[in-house]
């Protein structure tokens, strides 16, 4: 059982920050889905590359949840 | 009697050299001809103008003023090739380049001041990688929107797609059989000095102007497609 008396102001940023970094991941899954319409408008050489770099970022920002939960 | 004089002659022509085109020209002209009778009649129309102009295909990766990339797009037919593709001149990121620069800069310069030396480590860890994230897709997303709305003049229309914010994608199509005055307009010192401005095509559509904004040489843009739009009525005059 969670004891709140022993909550302290660093575990509610804590929390505040995976939620908003878990926000943060939907955002970043929303960019790929952004990325792979605008290839469909134009086809140029880049567009895999675009693609590559939004899903690396996604795959970041999922690892800084993980981060944050395990170093916060 | 007899007559036999000789009459001199009142006007003797130059000795010129006979002229014929050389074998390759009429063989290209005859060639032209031809595919100017048939389905593809528009690429003889296409090069003609081009060469008019003085263009030449060019593309570069990055390019905002590209002629004949070969790139496709969207809702393209199968007899539309793509002659122009423009996107804004690259001049016109500087704003937000010169705002990433400074967010990448503000955590080392806040550290600088010692306010966060309360700040336990890990905190001060995923915080900066957040914020260098965030700072990151900030400048991705900037440079989205410009790499993708693109202004295309292809050899029956022109394509304008332009993207406003996430998911938001407005295509704007005009034949160039419709459209009525295109105009462009440049004006100021960097403007001038970058060569680039605005190209405005009003249609007789509900919609009534496809414009372009910040592309570089409107006065060529604006040139190919009165140049084009002309020989399209030509050949509607014709009846082909």
């Amino acid at each position: 059982m969670i004891n709140i008396y022993n909550i302290t102001a660093f575990d509610i940023v804590k929390w505040f920050s995976v939620v908003g970094l878990i926000m943060y991941s939907a955002f970043a899954a929303v960019v790929i889905r952004q990325v792979m319409t605008m290839n469909e408008s134009v086809k140029d050489p880049l567009n895999s590359i675009i693609l590559l770099v939004s899903i690396a970022h996604l795959i970041l920002s999922l690892l800084l949840i993980v981060v944050a939960i395990v170093l916060l | 009697m007899s007559y036999n004089m000789s009459m001199p002659d009142v006007y003797e022509a130059p000795k010129k050299p006979i002229t014929t085109p050389p074998v390759e020209d009429s063989a290209k002209r005859e060639f032209n001809e031809d595919l100017r009778q048939s389905r593809d009649w528009w690429k003889v129309v296409v090069d003609e103008v081009l060469e008019a102009m003085g263009e030449y295909p060019r593309s570069a990766v990055l390019g905002a003023y590209n002629v004949r990339p070969g790139h496709k797009f969207f809702t393209q037919q199968e007899d539309e090739e793509v002659i122009m593709l423009l996107r804004a001149h690259p001049i016109t990121n500087v704003g937000w380049i010169l705002l990433t620069i400074f967010m990448l800069i503000l955590p080392m310069a806040l550290e600088l001041t010692g306010i966060f030396k309360s700040v336990p480590g890990g905190f001060m860890f995923v915080g900066k990688v957040t914020w260098y994230l965030m700072t990151f897709a900030y400048s991705f997303e900037k440079f989205l929107f410009w790499y993708y709305s693109v202004f295309i003049i292809t050899n029956e229309r022109l394509v304008d797609i332009d993207f406003y914010n996430f998911m938001f994608r407005v295509i704007t199509y005009a034949n160039l059989n419709h459209i009525e005055e295109p105009a462009s307009v440049t004006g100021g010192f960097i403007r001038s000095v970058f060569q680039y401005g605005n190209v405005w095509v009003t249609t007789a559509s509900e919609k009534p102007t496809v414009e372009a904004l910040g592309v570089p040489y409107p006065d060529k843009v604006v040139d190919l497609i009165s140049r084009l739009s002309e020989e399209l009525e030509k050949r509607r005059e014709q009846g082909k």
